[in-house]
């Protein structure tokens, strides 16, 4: 009796104890909110896309366009077109798909008619690094992507020519957004909660796309020049992020001079285009040791901490319109327009409006065919374009051919196999890993996928 | 209650200053044939007080007034207490024992007796783990247990170290064992071992192992069904020194060992710093901040004389003929490595009064490292007491404080790293500027430059130079640790006591580090952190033991178990530091704070029933029931059951001669649940972190707040309300042989377990808009074979000589993943890494290969040139075909040499230090085939053949390995990229190596005489002496990683250590 006394009053205790409302409490962490509001979701997706500009994929598009070179370590292999499929893997998942692009979705997702603002932003920064990573990529998933709540887990690729579509459609939907604009309550870094100047930007990154497919569309950088004049019309100003200076907020390309000394440098061969036509922004891009960053130098523009990167310039509208002048064969409107957009970029570096002038009167009375404008225009942008758009440089090379570059004679052939500068880059290990039926079926559709197959876009 | 028995306790140590009235006994003790046994045990009854036999069998001993008998004891022989009220002088024949009476703990802290277990279990005892001379716990068991697989991560100070029972099978949770200290679980997790930083300790190196009585091993689920989810991976049992009635014993021991590097890779001395300039290969001295030693010959080089040259005092090197004529030299950058050294200082008193028994221990231990400033220290205390309040009720409390720490040093992928910074330097510069070890550690001039106080390096700072790393990147950590319990044992009835158990495990550990202002290179940055953890457990236990008839036997537990446990990390990051030299948190502009939780608590409800027929029929039945918190509300709930099947068959059937002496068959079955582990916790939603902008691999992040402003993102992994808990179900098939009255035993065991629906963090394709998803999937499979042989191949009277091997076969599988999921990484870089792979072994490792065509053949490009494959594969296995101990001992008189060997057979171990001092030219390789041609084996594609495949002949162009003419992207080692391949890169590391080597000596007690030293022990040991490897970089028993989930990486990984050990213990 007294037995069962005892293992009854154990079988009680035992019972409260287990009981299992206290556990589900413990299981939430304190540490973490389950949601946030609009105004805390925003800055991480515009900090995302400025860092981008300086991270791995536009510095090896620095190298591939002979703007940068690598030093040591991996730097050499990349500009040795030794680009494997894991070399933008960090990039894809961590600075793309889970980045900026998965931050935008959030916030579109967590909008209504009363926060269009955030809706608009979040597209426009969609739109951007989509159509980024269409051009480097060629094919990428989009129409089922960011679908893991409802167990999509292997999303399909969907067509170069349907992500510039879908990057289109997203900035068309941003201007609607943006023409009502409401609900600011904090956060945007770029233009401060001006929704105009947003719809600009919208614009602006409109020509830029639309000109991304001048190959495939005969009336494209018409229609790209006439979005960029729109875009000013409308009061574009660069759409610049200002870094800041400690070693957690600065600007990528500073960063990498921090964290990987003397692997990466100023290509020799640009220094010596610069030389060439005495150009007075050699001072604010190197050192006369061919070097990219020095700490502590505060000459060198796109090296600082605290540099102020503009994700789309007012200059690369101007070349825009000047590349359309030249197509037409129209030699002034060339010059005209040419002279604008390196003096919008000298000025933006720091150059004096005396040197802006010397320079322009020296190298810019542009003349001659039409393919001849349209070459002086690429090699200026090409110049204009160092440090904070070494994409849209690679871009103008691969749809123009311009600047003449010749393909590093180190170049390793193991992923490039005719030797060529590289046309794309090849998809990310992760998607073989995970994703591997789509991805292959992806490559299958683009030749193979290797570094000198081209994409639709650039063909 | 503390109170009482602090009182209790000082009473105890008052007790021991009295002497006490005492008589001699003295006798001999032998078998049955007349042999003397040497070293029985002799011990007054219900006392400490004892001795052993001398090589004639013969003691004597001081018997305390008032105990009338004595126990003689001997290992497989049957304990005799002999009445010694009327005999002084005693002949005892003590006969041989059928069935060991050895007294094991097993789960929950049940004790049992082993031979009446039905699964496999193996002890090592207290001179044992003492005899290891190695600093963590868990190192002591390496090479002894037949199913565990110890690997030290390296040869640092205070380095963790991986155990594993019986394989892994958790591909994101821990697969560490649980550690049990006197019934309640401790913490041994590590925090921060990955690629790069500092090697961190694993929690288990916090215990004594001077305080170790046993350890006891449990494998399978059978043997650890009780404890539920908590030992999914097995479980070490330890059980600490328990003090024994009778006078006080005090023991003092020292140990002192000195510690050298044991492997290092091989470097050239023939070539300078350099590279081909224009076709010809050209010194490029330090100022150029040039990483490659690929330059000209040393023979045609001299030095220029200039002694204001900061990196080196003899001046720049110039072709011969136009310096001063002082040939240039290589110098040796291993004299970096000193010889460490620690000291283990212990003193314990124990002993027992009346009701109470008590074990008062402290230790210290100090070990400096093999690198200069290197340092780890531990000191602890420990309290054990157990009384009997009355009849039925006794308590016990037991505590034991540890402060352990040192100063960690940066390795591994980091340009901070020692071996990073050694072994990539060229040949031509001198790190120590003259001077070597520490001396050259502890002298500024050594990595600071004069002329403009900038970092004095091979690369002038690019890497650092070893000597500034460290003194100007400390790290530094401090433990201070409680591991406290108390019980309680209530005696109801003759048959059933009630036990309660409550435990705590409690630490905060601060770690501070920095990295200094590196001028021109790194504006410095500092971090202070706080982690904290605390364990409570809980037990109440309901034991009821009952002889049911003369030949059947009923012992039942049944009980309930709480563990709750808290861990908070807490720190601050701070950059751009102010002052060289200052490493405070005040002293950097920008910082960056965070706090992180873990949280977890589990109920088990458990229930045991053993019944024994007669001597040789044994039967075990557990159940468990967990709710755990990392699981969701409405399946938090889980099941834990096993039965085992002991059966002597030898006493069974009376089969006992002289030569079958002892058989035994186990039979088990089990399966255990499991949560996941701390892996999981809040896993079951997603929630928003921090912002930080990242994805570049080269650089760090932006991390909010920052601008002003402050911005979270949602986490990259997509929380799973459906979790359920994943299984793992283990039979084991087993049997126990003793032969020649026990000169030859075998124990053989085989096992096969399945774990499914385990919990993974699995991949995502990142367009899902996740990284990672948690998710139940997969199955893993681990079988395997176990043995343990033992064999006496002599003894006679003054010499025996013991052989114990134990082997293990473990094969694994990863049956299959989740659909569509062809990979899961678990540890290493984005060009190489440890992942798992449906269809091969847990973890293989995955990199870069060569093309290959379907036959197999490596396809060579037109130019001569193997080509590597876009697409990474799993390249090597880094599991072990076997391993083995083997234990010789020999034992003459009172001495005792003991040798230990370790073999391991296959198992991959990727050298990523070799890509690299490859590439960098600091390899003997790289110079040894520097003007080598050769014809790759393997196939050109020359055309394709109707149907579109392609066609291939044998590769028949001759390259050179290094032309200088090419530029040195042409050459072999450079032309693959930093490091070359993964597959270039993998080796087998099969060792032989002698782990242990001891020669210990006791004083025979005659020699003491009188005097009041009752024992001295002194030994000489060696660990690690010999190697055999064909593995070409530093002792392949080494982890990147330290003890996470990912095995088989090495990228400037600390080397391992050979020690020479010396040591003397006293007994009072």
């Amino acid at each position: 009796m007294k037995l069962i006394k005892y293992i009854f009053s154990l079988a009680i205790c035992a019972a409260m104890f287990a009981s299992c409302g206290d556990l589900s409490e413990v299981n939430q962490d304190p540490g973490r909110l389950s949601d946030v509001a609009l105004n805390l979701k925003l800055p991480a997706i515009l900090a995302d896309n400025a860092y981008n500009q300086g991270a791995n994929q536009n510095r090896v598009a620095g190298m591939i366009m002979q703007q940068l070179i690598g030093l040591d370590a991996q730097q050499i292999q990349y500009y040795e077109y030794f680009l494997s499929e894991n070399a933008f893997n960090n990039y894809w998942r961590f600075g793309l798909y889970a980045g900026p692009l998965r931050g935008a979705e959030v916030i579109i997702a967590s909008s209504d008619e009363s926060t269009t603002f955030y809706s608009g932003v979040a597209k426009v920064i969609e739109a951007n690094n989509l159509a980024i990573a269409a051009s480097q990529f060629g094919d990428i998933p989009f129409s089922e992507a960011f679908k893991g709540e409802e167990n999509i887990l292997q999303p399909t690729y969907d067509s170069q020519e349907s992500i510039y579509a879908a990057a289109q459609s997203l900035l068309d939907a941003a201007i609607n957004d943006l023409s009502t604009g409401t609900g600011y309550f904090g956060g945007d870094l770029i233009y401060g909660g001006d929704a105009a100047a947003w719809s600009a930007a919208a614009l602006a990154l409109k020509a830029r796309y639309t000109n991304h497919l001048s190959k495939r569309n005969g009336s494209a950088t018409a229609d790209a020049a006439a979005l960029a004049q729109q875009a000013l019309d409308a009061g574009f100003t660069n759409a610049s992020f200002a870094f800041g200076s400690a070693q957690t907020d600065n600007w990528s390309l500073a960063k990498f001079g921090i964290d990987r000394p003397s692997t990466l440098g100023f290509n020799p061969m640009f220094a010596d285009r610069l030389a060439a036509k005495a150009d007075p922004r050699a001072q604010f891009y190197t050192d006369a040791n061919n070097d990219y960053f020095v700490l502590g130098n505060t000459d060198l523009v796109w090296a600082q901490d605290n540099a102020s990167v503009p994700m789309i310039s007012v200059a690369e509208l101007q070349f825009i319109i000047a590349e359309n002048a030249a197509r037409s064969g129209d030699a002034t409107a060339t010059t005209d327009a040419l002279k604008a957009a390196v003096a919008t970029n000298m000025t933006l570096l720091g150059c004096s409006q005396d040197t802006i002038t010397a320079y322009a009167d020296a190298n810019l009375n542009v003349s001659g065919s039409a393919e001849e404008l349209l070459e002086a225009v690429m090699d200026e942008a090409y110049v204009a374009y160092y440090g904070y758009n070494f994409n849209e440089t690679w871009v103008n090379y691969r749809r123009t051919g311009y600047p003449a570059l010749t393909p590093n004679p180190d170049g390793k052939r193991d992923f490039n196999p005719s030797g060529i500068i590289p046309r794309r880059y090849l998809y990310v290990d992760s998607e073989t890993a995970l994703n591997g039926a789509n991805v292959k079926a992806a490559r299958d559709n683009q030749n193979g996928g290797l570094l000198d197959a081209d994409t639709w876009a650039f063909e | 209650m503390m109170k009482k028995l602090s009182l209790i306790l000082m009473a105890v140590l008052f007790t021991c200053a009295f002497a006490i009235a005492q008589k001699t006994v003295t006798g001999t003790v032998a078998d049955s044939n007349g042999d003397p046994l040497i070293g029985a045990s002799v011990i007054a009854e219900g006392t400490s007080v004892g001795t052993i036999t001398d090589i004639d069998g013969k003691f004597s001993l001081e018997v305390p007034e008032g105990i009338n008998a004595v126990m003689v004891s001997y290992t497989g022989f049957e304990t005799q207490t002999i009445d010694i009220t009327t005999l002084t002088n005693l002949a005892v024949t003590l006969s041989e024992g059928s069935l060991l009476e050895e007294v094991v703990v097993v789960a929950a802290g049940l004790e049992r007796n082993k031979a009446r277990l039905g699964y496999s279990l193996q002890n090592v005892d207290a001179d044992d783990v003492l005899e290891s001379r190695e600093v963590n716990l868990v190192d002591a068991l390496n090479s002894k247990v037949a199913g565990v697989s110890v690997v030290s991560s390296s040869g640092s100070p205070g380095a963790s170290s991986t155990i594993r029972i019986r394989g892994a099978k958790s591909i994101n949770g821990t697969n560490s064992p649980l550690f049990v200290v006197d019934g309640v679980p401790i913490d041994n997790s590590s925090v921060g071992n990955g690629v790069g930083g500092v090697d961190q300790s694993n929690r288990a190196i916090d215990l004594n192992p001077n305080d170790i009585q046993d350890m006891t091993i449990l494998k399978g689920p059978a043997a650890t069904a009780l404890y539920g989810v908590r030992a999914a991976n097995g479980a070490v049992i330890i059980t600490t020194k328990q003090g024994k009635s009778g006078k006080p014993v005090v023991t003092l021991s020292t140990t002192y060992s000195v510690d050298q590097i044991n492997k290092v890779p091989e470097r050239q001395s023939t070539y300078a710093q350099g590279r081909p300039v224009g076709g010809v290969y050209t010194w490029r001295g330090p100022e150029t901040a040039e990483g490659f030693s690929w330059g000209p010959l040393l023979a045609d080089l001299e030095f220029d004389g200039d002694e204001t040259y900061d990196f080196d005092t003899k001046g720049r090197l110039v072709p011969k003929g136009e310096g001063n004529g002082q040939a240039a030299q290589a110098y040796d950058p291993y004299t970096f490595f000193k010889n460490g050294n620690s000291v283990d200082m212990n003193a314990s008193v124990s002993g027992g009064t009346g009701d109470l028994t008590y074990y008062i221990s402290g230790g210290r231990l100090q070990s400096t490292g093999i690198v200069p400033n290197a340092t780890f220290n531990r000191n602890s205390f420990r309290a054990n007491v157990n009384t009997n309040l009355n009849d039925r009720l006794s308590v016990g409390a037991s505590a034991n404080y540890i402060q352990s720490g040192g100063f960690r040093i940066q390795r591994g992928s980091n340009i901070k790293g020692v071996m990073l910074g050694l072994l990539r330097t060229t040949p031509t510069f001198d790190n120590g500027n003259g001077k070597i070890g520490q001396a050259a550690a502890d002298d500024v001039a050594t990595y600071i430059r004069n002329s403009d106080q900038g970092q004095r390096s091979y690369r002038s700072g690019v890497y650092d130079n070893p000597y500034w790393t460290v003194n100007k990147n400390p790290s530094t950590d401090n433990v201070n640790r409680i591991i406290g319990n108390m019980n309680a044992s209530y005696k109801l009835t003759d048959n059933l006591n009630v036990v309660y158990r409550i435990g705590v495990d409690n630490y905060t550990d601060i770690r501070n580090s920095a990295i200094d202002i590196n001028p021109g290179r790194d504006v410095g940055s500092v971090s202070q952190a706080s982690i904290s953890n605390r364990d409570l457990n809980s037990d109440l236990l309901l034991n009821y033991n009952k002889n049911l008839t003369s030949d059947l036997t009923l012992a039942a537990t049944v009980g309930h178990n709480y563990f709750d446990s808290r861990f908070v990390s807490q720190g601050t990051d701070g950059t751009t530091l102010a002052a060289s030299d200052f490493y405070h948190i005040s002293n950097a502009t920008d910082l960056t704070a965070y706090e992180n939780f873990g949280g977890k608590r589990l109920h088990g409800l458990l229930g045991t029933v053993d019944f024994g027929f007669k001597d040789y029929l044994f039967v075990n039945l557990t159940a468990r029931n967990d709710w755990s918190s990392i699981l969701p509300k409405d399946a938090n709930t889980f099941q834990s059951y096993s039965g085992s099947l002991g059966f002597v068959f030898s006493e069974a059937f009376g089969i006992n001669n002289q030569y079958f002496d002892y058989g035994k068959l186990r039979l088990s079955y089990g399966q255990v649940g499991n949560d996941g582990g701390n892996a999981f916790i809040y896993s079951t939603s997603s929630y928003f972190n921090p912002a930080s902008s990242s994805g570049d691999g080269f650089i760090g992040t932006v991390d909010f707040p920052a601008f002003g402003v402050n911005s979270f993102e949602r986490s990259g992994v997509l929380g799973n309300p459906g979790l359920k808990a994943e299984t793992t179900t283990s039979y084991e098939i087993g049997g126990e042989l003793k032969f020649f009255r026990n000169r030859l035993s075998a124990d053989i065991t085989y096992f096969n377990a399945t774990s499914k629906d385990q919990i993974i963090a699995l991949d995502l394709s990142a367009a899902t808009g996740f990284t990672n998803f948690v998710q139940n999937a997969g199955i893993i499979t681990n079988k395997g074979w176990e043995i343990v042989l033992g064999a006496t191949p002599i003894k006679t009277k003054d010499f025996s000589w013991d052989i114990d091997v134990n082997y293990t076969d473990i094969v694994s599988e990863v049956v299959e993943l989740a659909d569509g999921i062809d990979d899961i990484g678990l540890n290493g870089f984005t060009s190489t890494s440890v992942d798992v792979i449906p269809g091969q072994p847990f973890s293989v490792i995955y990199g870069t290969g060569w093309q290959r065509t379907d036959a197999g053949d490596i396809i060579v490009g037109s130019d001569g040139w193997p080509l590597s494959d876009p697409t990474k594969k799993a390249l090597g296995d880094p599991n072990p075909d076997w391993t083995a101990g083997i234990k010789n001992t020999f034992s003459y008189k009172g001495v005792e040499l003991a040798a230990l060997l370790d073999i391991r057979q296959g198992g991959d171990v990727w050298c990523g230090t070799c890509g690299i001092i490859n590439y960098f030219g600091t390899s003997a390789l790289s110079a040894d085939e520097r003007g080598d041609v050769v014809t790759f084996p393997g196939v050109v594609q020359t055309g394709t053949n109707d149907a579109g495949d392609p066609i291939y002949e044998e590769n028949t162009t001759a390259v050179a390995l290094a032309n200088p003419g090419d530029g040195l992207g042409s050459f072999y080692r450079v032309r693959y990229g930093f490091g070359g391949i993964t597959e270039m890169n993998i080796y087998d590391a099969s060792w032989v190596r002698l782990r242990q080597l001891s020669l210990n000596y006791n004083v025979p007690s005659r020699m003491l005489g009188n005097s009041f030293v009752k024992g001295v022990k002194l030994g000489i040991s060696g660990r690690n002496l010999w190697l055999s490897t064909k593995y070409p970089g530093i002792d392949p028993e080494t982890n990147l990683t330290g003890d996470s989930n990912g095995y088989g990486l090495d990228y400037f990984n600390m080397p391992n250590t050979k020690s020479f050990v010396g040591s003397v213990s006293l007994t009072f």
